[in-house]
């Protein structure tokens, strides 16, 4: 909450006691440092300071009456006395007002026994009340996606609507009426992709804003707190798991003690319901007949050993730990002899990664993501970060509140955190390489190049201009469909930030532009000081928790783990679909993923698939294509199981085992070792650890392996990202392909994370089905209204949904989220690509 | 007969009850007897209760007072404000209803020290009146508790939001609110509780005098809030993040208006006329939007291309601007009566006064007409050619602003001729401070006595020394020559810059029955900004004479207002808000005696700024805009002053 400059001192008084803080700091702060506590209801570090329940009062020497510790600044000198009969009075009488008309029904209540309100009436022994006042207080707000809020046990703190305004840049929350009758209200938001403040629920000191999901399903004093990291978005933040009887129940987190500063994402918040899920898988399965599970890997191995080497492939998953797909990979190259092993991110994040180092030398993040607070200008490119990373977005409204930087944001939708920014780029699809190189060029010519850093890190700087010559601004901006004088802005902007930070996600890592806008982003990157400066950096991020360790593990035909180049042949995804049609490739083990759903092409690999002699499907929940498998291994699901997880920016997070795993299901660890053993008649140890460490033997990735940390643990860690001199290259960036028509975009919506939320009733209730959103003025040309069945056709397939009307979306635009079966996007996308061009029919 | 019963306005009890003459002269209370169509029966609000008619019910009064209070302006926000209020009024209506006890009146004056905690000062001075009411006419309470007693309620009851700060202000934008917005990250919402009484926040933001500021309670315990600033962050955020200005006109309602002149005036009083769906059309002379603002303030003060984005925002509404277009000269006032339902006149005051020197009418070469002329050439590019040795006479912002744009345009010396000395001159002291950065000289307490030329060119001008003597008027003291202490000062231009008049030639001989008043100013009526001729209206500089922008917009849209009900009900009356405010600012709100319980020692935030080398060769702006970090610190300073006033209204 400063802007910059150096800080000066403050020395004060309280109690008696001397303290210094920060110019700019409160009394409450001060006082916390000296470890007096004042009690408050309203209070909140980690937002602006509000002053509303007026319990903190305090007396300061001099001043005429008590002030409020929470918002009063702290000046040189001053003498603060915390305690006084009169104080103490005062402060009762306050809670007294605060229970004018507060509901007795705490045996009901959520909050129950973790309600502030209880604490400080109980603390203050607040036993009678001579205040009494009409109820005027609004009724229960039921019709509320996810969240029940109920007005008479608010407090008006507004902790929910600054969590949501000022940290997380989403909530919509806001005081609505005067008087006593004010109470929490919603602003009208995006309907096409409601949003709800899971942090809401998270602040609130008292049981006015309730988890629809977890009402009344526990008591909060009854639930254990495992710490743990999140399973959704590459950004790992620090949880806990609240578990009671082998029971997930909810999750939460804690201010100061995370690196998230107890804010949660959504799928933390409401999208964890799956483990619960009545789909879940709890026994081993062999063409539909129940069997143990060493009965079913006696089949796979005999398969295996059978089939021998390349006619055996598998795919594993980015939701599976670092020391499963380090087991995966090893299960298929020594114990299966084959070497057709890869994921998903075959389509995405490993062309980013391919071409990052190739012009980079970088795998992943450049930095570490708190450097991207720090930041004076980021540029999100191709990411709708809220849904896809949203402790990534959580960073970037930190830069952009309290560091003052640029926001500017590049997208072919107008996603959510472009409302917020300075300048948005709705660029039109296949326009990305150009818009990129534009910038590029536009800070070159500026004279905002870092030259310094070109000149010593990049082998062909003198190459720059030639490699920009051709490009024509005017133009760019005419095939993006973008004012010029809008992207001069951008470039202005991000040329004159001494700190960059670019963050780009999913829109460019699985486009058919992939390689070339990646490699323009990375001249971008070097040009615009992002890879030299202090605090930022470039961030290629990914919805799901584990890419960047599933990569690192190497789960991928061309890679050992750490990347080390593999000389066996072998087959990548689309090489397996083609060996399955060809017949060459004739068993198939699917482990945590489902190309029915996310791989582009679902259609054909839906086909291939029925032609696999055995069909191996690990997973946590049943879908179609465990009704296609032979055999069906039942996988624990990450409150089940520990292991690491590597964030985007390659911190290493640790999965903790919160609960045992359902029925008959293990962890996708002990499953592959104990195939592992049965093939090959060797041990295979299950210590994360020593898994850990065998890898980090076989390659240079790791810097260190062992557990760090107090309550959250790390369990290694990476080498971090430096260039040698003279070591990347600028690249000369093609023009990458355009796209024709009416262009349908496939990717993520914010409720849903890959195809497990589809089996979460959080994640259900702000999205229930597939859609297809469509822009008003196309709507209208096409005789479209909202909700009408509409089929869209590409040269792939057709699909067919609803139609969502909506104003995020340019003309020309149509968006679908993928992750439903039902309407299964991904059965129109050529493989590689996200977008393509469609007919639209109703 | 006194006119007051009873007051404890300011802690001053006077109590006529049984006899007395304390008068509302006497107590220098500039409250009026009457009220729109009625009579004043009392009046309460943040500093006591003023009873006039002895027969209105003070109970029933405080009741209703506290129910407004409650239920219509507190903003739930602080638990004393949300609560304590909530239990004064519903044990107000209890005592009314006679179902009080005695007991009630000690839990009111308990939750009067309660109140003291709240977090602003709107529901904290409620209590004020009200316990007043319970410790002088504790009787009349007794009354109702003993039962038997019928409340008698006034014919009307009529309350107004106030803050010092949005009093002393004349457009009386509701400053706590929109700076509240800052201090919540929502400039967003800021801007649009500015628009509500203004509409040009990029130019008031930059370029306001700031009146407001002079009534900050935060400047007694440490310096006032730095309301300007914020006003600009507000309009700043929305302009730098390309944001779609978002207010709606209402459906049209086939009225027309021609608002003569686009400056800050006429801008704002057409930007309200459209949202409420009448067609305006602006015509203007120059060939520019802003008026004044425009060619009398250098871009290095206020970015035209951002008051040319004001009048964009004004013509998205559907207004038209047509320019070079001049009343009087290519289209008649009786012409425009004619083809539209009703007129405002916002023409400014573009005549420069005479200095009173001799051979100032000669028409020498570099003798300029006047500061405003001179202005206005360089803005608009007229070929004006500044020569190497320059002399700006007077004290005011146009001079400080002629001096430092002679700089800009190669002067080589820019020297300020001022009668008096530097504490005396009207303009912003900060833009003094400016001045002398960018190396203007100053030649205090000297008045020019006769211009020097050569074949017709001026050479220099000769001034007199001057000393301050006794006080005059304005509370300056007033400057006497020194006899026999005549010097030349060599110069290659003399620019007077002594002031300005309205040009109000286009009213012709027929004059349309509008009045003028001696200064050639126009006369309006009752605050509701109507002439003497029915559906002319006027505001801005050309009525009140050359003063301030934000004024001009206080005048725009009060106009706009009473226009309004002009148009819809033929009536051109004030309505409950404007009268109140008219009354609430009679009466004043600051009170600079105050002592504020309030822990001060905060120094206000400025603006990054560029420094005076580098600025004085350029029009780029001086002031940079403050970083919204910085201003959610500094909108962390206000103390919320609100106070709730109210009248009650006898037949």
């Amino acid at each position: 909450m400063s802007h910059k400059g150096e800080k000066s001192m403050v020395n004060l008084t309280i109690d008696g006691q001397q303290v210094q803080v920060e110019q700019g700091q409160t009394i409450i702060a001060a006082a916390e440092k000296l470890g007096i506590k004042i009690p408050t209801m309203c209070y909140l570090k980690k937002v602006s300071t509000t002053g509303a329940c007026r319990v903190c009062l305090v007396d300061v020497e001099g001043v005429g009456a008590p002030v409020t510790a929470c918002n009063t600044v702290a000046t040189e000198g001053i003498v603060v006395t915390t305690t006084g009969e009169e104080l103490v009075k005062k402060r009762k009488d306050m809670i007294r007002l605060m229970l004018v008309n507060h509901p007795l029904d705490c045996p009901v209540c959520d909050a129950a026994g973790e309600c502030d309100l209880q604490d400080i009436c109980f603390e203050h022994g607040i036993l009678d009340q001579p205040f009494t006042a009409e109820d005027v207080a609004a009724g229960k707000i039921t019709d509320w996606p996810l969240i029940e809020n109920v007005p008479s046990r608010c407090v008006l703190c507004e902790k929910c609507v600054k969590v949501g305004h000022e940290l997380t840049g989403i909530g919509d929350f806001t005081v609505v009426e005067r008087g006593d009758m004010a109470y929490i209200g919603r602003k009208p938001g995006n309907d096409i992709d409601p949003y709800i403040e899971g942090n809401a629920v998270e602040v609130c000191p008292v049981g006015a804003m309730i988890s629809k999901p977890f009402k009344h399903s526990a008591r909060s004093w009854t639930l254990d707190k495992v710490p743990s990291i999140g399973f959704a978005g590459g950004s790992l933040e620090q949880v806990d798991l609240n578990v009671k009887q082998d029971k997930l129940f909810r999750i939460t987190s804690q201010d100061d003690a995370t690196i998230n500063n107890g804010l949660l994402g959504f799928d933390s918040s409401f999208g964890y319901g799956f483990v619960n899920s009545d789909k879940r898988l709890l026994s081993a399965s062999v063409n539909g007949e129940e069997v143990a599970m060493a009965e079913a890997l006696k089949i796979v191995a005999a398969k295996a050993g059978e089939l021998g080497g390349s006619a055996v492939a598998g795919l594993s998953s980015a939701r599976l730990t670092v020391e499963e797909n380090y087991l995966f990979q090893k299960l298929f190259r020594t114990a299966f002899k084959s070497n057709n092993i890869d994921s998903e991110a075959r389509f995405g994040m490993l062309r980013a990664s391919e071409t990052l180092n190739q012009v980079l030398g970088l795998r992943g993040a450049s930095a570490a993501a708190e450097q991207i607070a720090g930041a004076d200008a980021v540029l999100v490119f191709g990411s709708d970060i809220t849904s896809e990373q949203p402790q990534i977005n959580y960073l970037i409204q930190k830069a952009y509140r309290q560091n003052d930087a640029s926001l500017l944001v590049a997208n072919m939708r107008k996603v959510r955190i472009a409302k917020e920014s300075h300048c948005f780029l709705n660029y039109a699809p296949g326009s990305e390489v150009a818009l990129v190189s534009a910038l590029t060029k536009l800070i070159v010519d500026n004279g905002q190049a870092d030259e310094a850093f070109l000149k010593q890190y990049v082998k062909n700087s003198a190459d720059v201009k030639k490699a920009l010559a051709k490009v024509d601004v005017a133009k760019t901006a005419e095939a993006c469909g973008v004012d010029a004088a809008l992207i001069v802005e951008v470039a202005e902007r991000l040329g004159s930030a001494e700190n960059v930070a670019i963050v780009f996600g999913g829109d460019v890592t699985k486009s058919a532009n992939c390689e070339e806008t990646v490699k323009a982003l990375a001249n971008l990157a070097m040009v615009s000081g992002a890879l030299g400066c202090e605090s930022g950096g470039l961030y290629p991020v990914d919805e799901k928790p584990n890419m960047q360790g599933l990569l690192d593990a190497g789960v991928a035909a061309e890679y050992l783990p750490g990347y080390v180049a593999c000389t066996e042949a072998g087959m990548t995804a689309q090489q397996i679909l083609e060996g399955i049609e060809s017949g060459a490739v004739k068993m198939l083990y699917v482990a945590g993923t489902n190309p029915l759903v996310s791989y582009p092409e679902s259609a054909r690999w839906k086909a291939a698939l029925e032609k696999v002699e055995l069909l191996v499907v690990q997973d946590i929940l049943a879908s179609e294509l465990t009704e296609m498998a032979n055999v069906v291994l039942p996988a624990a699901a990450y409150s089940e199981k520990s292991g690491t997880y590597i964030a985007c920016d390659h911190r290493a997070g640790v999965l903790t085992k919160a609960v045992a795993p359902k029925g008959a299901s293990q962890s996708d660890k002990a499953i592959f070792a104990q195939l592992f053993e049965t093939v090959t008649g060797k041990t295979q140890t299950l210590c994360n650890e020593k898994i850990l460490a065998e890898m980090a033997g076989s390659c240079e990735l790791f810097s260190a392996v062992g557990l760090t940390g107090s309550r959250y643990l790390a369990s290694c860690s990476k080498k971090a990202y430096a260039p040698a001199a003279a070591a990347l290259t600028f690249s000369d960036c093609g023009d990458g392909a355009a796209a024709n028509g009416l262009t349908l975009i496939a990717g993520k919506m914010h409720a849903h994370t890959g195809v497990t939320s589809t089996y979460a009733a959080g994640a259900l209730e702000i999205a229930p089905e597939g859609y297809i959103e469509i822009s008003s003025g196309d709507a209208d040309n096409l005789g479209v209204s909202d909700g009408a069945v509409v089929t869209v056709k590409s040269a792939q397939g057709t699909a067919q949904g609803k139609a969502r009307v909506s104003s995020y979306l340019p003309q020309g635009v149509l968006f679908a989220p993928y992750h439903f079966a039902e309407l299964n996007i991904q059965q129109i996308m050529p493989a590689g690509a996200n977008y393509t061009s469609v007919e639209l029919t109703k | 007969m006194s006119d007051i019963v009873f007051s404890s306005w300011g802690r001053n009890v006077v109590d006529n009850r049984n006899g007395g003459d304390a008068d509302l002269a006497s107590l220098k209370l500039k409250l009026p007897t009457e009220y729109l169509n009625g009579k004043v029966g009392a009046f309460m609000g943040w500093d006591g209760v003023v009873l006039l008619d002895g027969e209105t019910d003070v109970v029933a009064m405080a009741a209703e007072y506290m129910k407004r209070v409650q239920e219509k302006h507190c903003c739930g926000k602080c638990t004393p404000g949300k609560k304590g209020t909530r239990v004064m009024q519903d044990t107000l209506a209890r005592i009314l209803q006679g179902h009080g006890e005695e007991r009630d009146l000690e839990i009111l004056e308990s939750l009067k020290s309660l109140l003291e905690g709240c977090k602003c000062t709107l529901c904290m001075t409620s209590a004020i009146p009200v316990l007043d009411t319970i410790q002088y006419f504790r009787d009349d309470y007794m009354a109702y508790i003993r039962g038997g007693k019928k409340p008698k309620l006034a014919a009307s009851y009529h309350d107004k939001l106030t803050a010092p700060c949005m009093d002393r202000c004349p457009a009386h934008i509701d400053i706590p609110a929109y700076i509240e917005e800052i201090k919540n990250y929502r400039f967003e919402e800021s801007l649009s509780v500015i628009r509500e009484r203004m509409p040009i926040a990029a130019v008031c933001g930059r370029v306001c005098p700031h009146p407001c500021e002079t009534a900050c309670r935060r400047a007694l315990v440490d310096e006032p809030v730095s309301i300007m600033v914020m006003k600009r962050v507000a309009s700043d955020h929305e302009w730098m993040h390309h944001k779609t200005p978002p207010m709606i006109p209402n459906a049209p309602t086939g009225k027309k208006v021609m608002v003569v002149g686009a400056g800050p005036a006429g801008l704002t009083c057409a930007f309200y006329l459209a949202l409420q769906g009448h067609k305006v059309k602006i015509i203007d002379m120059l060939s520019e939007p802003g008026g004044t603002v425009a060619v009398g303030i250098p871009d290095y003060r206020m970015p035209r291309p951002l008051l040319q984005r004001e009048a964009d925002v004004v013509a998205s509404l559907g207004v038209e601007i047509e320019y070079g277009v001049k009343l009087g000269r290519d289209i008649s006032l009786k012409e425009i009566k004619e083809q539209y339902d009703a007129v405002f006149l916002g023409t400014g005051a573009f005549k420069s006064k005479p200095m009173g020197v001799e051979g100032e009418d000669a028409g020498y070469e570099g003798f300029s007409e006047g500061g405003i002329h001179y202005l206005r050439a360089v803005a608009l590019g007229q070929g004006m050619v500044t020569p190497k040795r320059v002399v700006v006479v007077g004290g005011g912002n146009t001079a400080i602003d002629c001096v430092r744009v002679a700089l800009r345009e190669g002067a080589e010396e820019s020297i300020l001729v001022y009668r008096r000395t530097r504490n005396e001159m009207p303009a912003e002291s900060y833009e003094v401070d400016d001045a002398e950065e960018e190396n203007v000289r100053f030649e205090f307490l000297v008045n020019p006595t006769r211009l020097v030329t050569e074949n017709n060119k001026i050479t220099g001008v000769e001034v007199i020394k001057m000393a301050l003597g006794e006080p005059d008027e304005s509370g300056r003291r007033r400057p006497q020559p020194v006899e026999g202490s005549e010097y030349v000062i060599p110069c290659d231009m003399v620019i007077p810059a002594i002031g300005q008049d309205p040009d109000l030639s286009y009213l012709g001989d027929a004059d349309y029955g509008i009045q003028q008043t001696r200064w050639n100013s126009i006369v309006t009526h009752g605050g509701t900004m109507m002439t003497d001729n029915e559906g002319v209206f006027a505001g801005g500089d050309c009525e009140y004479g050359a003063m301030t922008v934000v004024l001009a917009v206080g005048h725009g849209k009060r106009a706009a207002s009473v226009m309004h009900r002009y148009l819809t009900d033929g009536q051109a009356v004030l309505d409950d808000e404007e009268a109140l405010e008219d009354i609430v600012n009679r009466l004043g709100v600051f009170d600079d005696n105050e002592q504020v319980p309030v822990l001060g020692g905060l120094h206000r935030e400025h603006q990054p700024k560029i420094d005076g080398a580098e600025r004085a060769t350029n029009y780029g702006e001086i002031e940079l805009a403050m970083p919204e970090s910085q201003a959610v610190v500094e909108a962390d300073r206000c103390l919320r002053c609100y106070r709730v006033a109210m009248v009650a209204v006898e037949k």
